[in-house]
C-alpha cells in the first residue's frame, strides 16, 4: 500500500514562517503599546497572523510588514473595545485586578506617560503609537489605521494635548 | 509641566516596548489556529457540497432566473428582503427629505416630520444619495463583505440591487457615478444614466472615500484620505489634484449653488469647514476660505460633510426637530455618532435623530426650492394602496435594470403573460429574455396613470389608464403612451376606441398578476 503524505497548511508555506519570524517582535510591541497588557497583546498578535496568513496564502500581500501592522492594530482595537467592558465588570467584581498582572505590566503602570497613554481614546492612542514608536509618517499612519491624514493629524494633536494636561496635573 | 512631551513619549514607548520579548510559543499557537480553521473549513465544505447537491435537485428550476444585471459590475442577487414599512407618511408639501444611514439601515427625515425607516435589512447599508428629482435613492450595501449599489424608492422603500460598487453620487442632470475598488490601491469611478450601461470609467489611484458630483459643471470631486481633494472630469477622464501645504482637505461636498466645501485640518490638528474657490476646478491655485471652526471633540474624527441646502431645524421637543425652509445655506456635518446642521455664520443645531446619523444626503431638488417646469415627475408615487405602489416601483426598477431574477420574484406563480391562457412565470421570463425590448414597455407603462378594473375579485390596478378610462387624459398624454407602447398600439386604440395593447396588472394585495396584450 502506498503511503500518502499529508502536509499541514503551514508546512506547505515555509515562507510564512519567515514572515512571522521577521515581524513578530514588532507586531507584539505595537500590540502591547496599544493594549498595555502583554498576554492580551500575544493573543491579538496570534489572531492577527492567522488572518494575515489567509490573505498571504492567496497571494494578496505585497507589503507584509504594512499589512501585519494594520492587522494588529485592527485586532487590538476591536479586542480593546470588548475588553473595556470586561475590565469594568471585573473591577466591579474584584475591586481591582492589578494583583493578577505581570511584572512588566506593573512596571508599566509606574510609567506616567505610558499610563496616561492607555487612558487616551483608541484612535488617539493608535495614532500616537504609530507616529512616535514606529516613526510612521502621517500618510503611513493613515494607511495603517484606515483613516485620512487629517484624522491622524488631529488625533495626534489632541492626544498630545491631553497627555500634556495629564502630566501637568500629576 | 514636562519640557518636551514628545521626547518623553518616545522614551517611554521605547522603554515599554523593550520590556516585551516575543514568546516562542506564539508561532505554535498560530499554526494550531490555522490547522483548526482548515479542518473546520473542510468540514464545512463537506456540508456545503451535500447541501449543493440537494439544492441542485430541488431548486435548479429557480436558478435559471439568476439576476442578469445590466448595471455595471458583477451580478448580485436581487434583494430578497421584504419591504420595510411603513415608509410612507414622511412626506411634506416641499418634499424636503434627508436620507441617512443609522446602524446599517436607511432612514429618512422630512420637513414637518420625524425620522422614518426607509429601508432595513440584515446587511450594512450606507452612503445614500438622493436623485435630483427626489424619487430615487442609491446606496452602498455590503453583501458578503463586498459592496453593491442598491436602489430604493424614496416614497415606498421598494428596493432592488443594481450591481457591484460603492459610494454612489448623483449629478444635477440625474446621471449617477459610483466607485469600483480594484485590488490594491486602485479604483475606478464609473457612471452614466441610472439603470443603464456605464458611459465613462475613470481609473484613479488610492481608495476613494468620498465622492461628490459638482452641481454646476461636469466635475466629480473625491478624496482618497491623503489630505488632497481630486477633481475628475467624466468627459475626458482628466484628473486634477487640489492640495494645500498648510492644511489637509477631506469630505468634499458641493452645495446646490455650486459652493465647494471641504473639511480642513490645519497644522495644529483643528477642524474647520471651509470653502474652495471654484476656480480650482479649472486648475487655479487653491483659493481657500475658512468658514466655521468645528468642535474638537474626542470622537470627532473621519468627519463627513453634505449640503443641507436651504433648510434649518427647529427644536420641537427634547429630542425632536422639525425641519423648516430657510434662506441661508446650511451644511450637515459630523462624524459617526454626532451630526449638526451648520450655517456659515456659525449657528449650529445638533440633530437628535432616531439614532446616530451617518453620511446624510439631501434631496437636491427640494433644497433648491420649487421644482422647475411642469413635466410629470418620473414615477411619482401614485394614489394606489401602499402594497400596490411598492410592487409597481419594484417592477419598474427591475425592468429598468434588466433584472430578470427580480421580475421573476415579483410575478405570481401563475403569471399571465400571453392572452389566452399562458399562466406560467418561468415561461413569462423566458419570453421576456427573448424580447428584452418589452422591459422598456413594462417600465414605460408603469410611469403612466393607472386605471381600476372593478368590480373583480380581487380588485386590479392596471397600467395604462386608458384600458379602463378610454377617454381620460386624451389627447394630453398621447405622446407618453406612444413612448411606452409604440405608435401602432396607440393607433389601434384610436381606431377602435378601445385599448387592448400591452398592460400591467397588479392586484390590491400588491401581487403582480399579468403583463399582456390582446383580448
Amino acid at each position: 500500500m502506498n503511503a500518502i503524505a499529508l502536509r499541514s497548511p503551514v508546512a506547505m508555506s515555509a515562507d510564512f514562517a519567515d514572515v512571522f519570524a521577521a515581524h513578530h517582535a514588532e507586531a507584539l510591541r505595537i500590540a502591547y503599546l496599544l493594549s498595555g497588557d502583554r498576554q492580551r497583546a500575544e493573543d491579538a498578535v496570534s489572531e492577527a497572523f492567522v488572518k494575515v496568513y489567509r490573505r498571504w496564502r492567496s497571494g494578496g500581500v505585497d507589503n507584509p510588514r504594512a499589512y501585519i501592522r494594520r492587522a494588529v492594530v485592527n485586532e487590538v482595537n476591536s479586542r480593546f473595545r470588548r475588553l473595556a467592558l470586561e475590565r469594568r465588570e471585573a473591577a466591579k467584581r474584584r475591586g481591582d485586578d492589578r494583583g493578577q498582572r505581570s511584572t512588566e505590566d506593573q512596571a508599566a503602570d509606574q510609567d506616567e506617560v505610558f499610563r496616561a497613554l492607555q487612558r487616551l481614546p483608541e484612535r488617539q492612542r493608535t495614532a500616537i503609537v504609530l507616529r512616535y514608536y514606529n516613526d510612521l509618517s502621517e500618510a503611513e499612519t493613515a494607511e495603517v489605521m484606515g483613516v485620512s491624514t487629517g484624522t491622524v493629524k488631529s488625533s495626534v494633536s489632541r492626544g498630545l494635548e491631553r497627555l500634556r494636561q495629564v502630566m501637568e496635573v500629576s | 509641566m514636562p519640557a518636551d512631551i514628545e521626547r518623553m513619549l518616545r522614551e517611554s514607548l521605547e522603554a515599554r516596548a523593550q520590556d516585551v520579548e516575543p514568546d516562542a510559543e506564539t508561532w505554535n499557537r498560530v499554526q494550531s489556529r490555522i490547522r483548526r480553521q482548515r479542518t473546520f473549513r473542510l468540514a464545512l465544505a463537506g456540508v456545503s457540497a451535500t447541501a449543493a447537491v440537494l439544492v441542485a435537485i430541488v431548486v435548479v428550476p429557480g436558478l435559471i432566473d439568476r439576476p442578469d444585471v445590466v448595471f455595471p459590475g458583477p451580478a448580485a442577487p436581487t434583494d430578497p428582503d421584504p419591504v420595510p414599512g411603513p415608509a410612507d407618511g414622511c412626506t411634506s408639501p416641499a418634499d424636503v427629505a434627508a436620507v441617512y444611514s443609522s446602524q446599517g439601515d436607511l432612514w429618512k427625515a422630512c420637513v414637518g416630520g420625524g425620522a422614518h425607516l426607509l429601508y432595513g435589512s440584515s446587511d450594512i447599508d450606507e452612503n445614500p444619495a438622493v436623485s435630483p428629482d427626489g424619487i430615487h435613492v442609491l446606496f452602498t450595501s455590503w453583501r458578503d463583505s463586498a459592496p453593491v449599489i442598491a436602489h430604493v424608492y424614496l416614497s415606498t422603500g421598494a428596493s432592488t440591487v443594481l450591481g457591484g460598487g460603492e459610494l454612489p453620487a448623483f449629478a444635477p442632470d440625474g446621471r449617477v457615478a459610483w466607485v469600483q475598488q480594484a485590488d490594491g490601491d486602485r479604483a475606478f469611478i464609473v457612471g452614466g444614466q441610472l439603470f443603464s450601461e456605464p458611459e465613462f470609467e475613470i481609473p484613479v489611484d488610492g481608495r476613494v472615500r468620498r465622492l461628490a458630483w459638482d452641481t454646476v459643471d461636469d466635475h466629480l470631486l473625491y478624496e482618497t484620505g491623503e489630505g488632497a481633494v481630486w477633481v475628475a472630469r467624466p468627459e475626458s477622464g482628466e484628473l486634477l489634484r487640489i492640495d494645500d501645504p498648510e492644511r489637509t482637505y477631506s469630505s468634499p461636498a458641493v452645495a446646490p449653488d455650486g459652493t465647494i466645501a471641504v473639511i480642513a485640518v490645519d497644522e495644529g490638528g483643528s477642524y474647520e469647514l471651509g470653502y474652495l474657490d471654484r476656480a480650482v476646478l479649472a486648475g487655479a491655485e487653491p483659493g481657500y476660505r475658512p468658514v466655521v471652526d468645528l468642535p474638537m471633540l474626542d470622537d470627532f474624527s473621519e468627519p463627513f460633510l453634505a449640503p443641507a441646502g436651504y433648510v434649518w431645524a427647529e427644536q420641537v421637543g427634547d429630542m425632536e426637530h422639525r425641519w423648516v425652509p430657510r434662506d441661508e445655506l446650511a451644511w450637515l456635518v459630523g462624524s459617526p455618532g454626532w451630526v449638526s446642521l451648520l450655517r456659515e455664520d456659525g449657528e449650529r443645531v445638533g440633530l437628535a435623530m432616531e439614532a446616530e446619523m451617518l453620511a446624510p444626503a439631501m434631496n437636491p431638488a427640494a433644497v433648491l426650492g420649487e421644482r422647475e417646469g411642469d413635466e410629470p415627475l418620473y414615477l411619482e408615487p401614485q394614489a394606489v394602496p401602499h402594497n400596490v405602489e411598492v410592487t409597481r416601483q419594484r417592477i419598474h426598477a427591475a425592468a429598468r435594470a434588466g433584472d430578470f431574477g427580480g421580475l421573476h420574484a415579483l410575478m405570481v406563480e401563475e403569471f399571465s403573460w400571453s392572452f389566452g391562457g399562458n399562466l406560467d412565470r418561468d415561461e413569462a421570463i423566458a419570453y421576456l429574455r427573448d424580447n428584452p425590448e418589452l422591459l422598456d414597455v413594462i417600465a414605460g407603462l408603469l410611469e403612466l396613470p393607472y386605471g381600476v378594473v372593478d368590480p373583480v375579485e380581487p380588485e386590479y390596478f392596471v397600467w395604462p389608464w386608458v384600458f379602463t378610462d378610454p377617454e381620460a387624459n386624451w389627447p394630453e398624454l398621447r405622446d407618453r403612451l406612444v413612448a411606452a407602447v409604440g405608435e401602432q398600439q396607440v393607433g389601434d386604440y384610436e381606431e377602435h376606441g378601445e385599448y387592448l395593447g400591452w398592460r400591467v396588472g397588479i392586484d390590491r394585495d400588491g401581487v403582480w398578476r399579468y403583463f399582456i396584450a390582446g383580448d
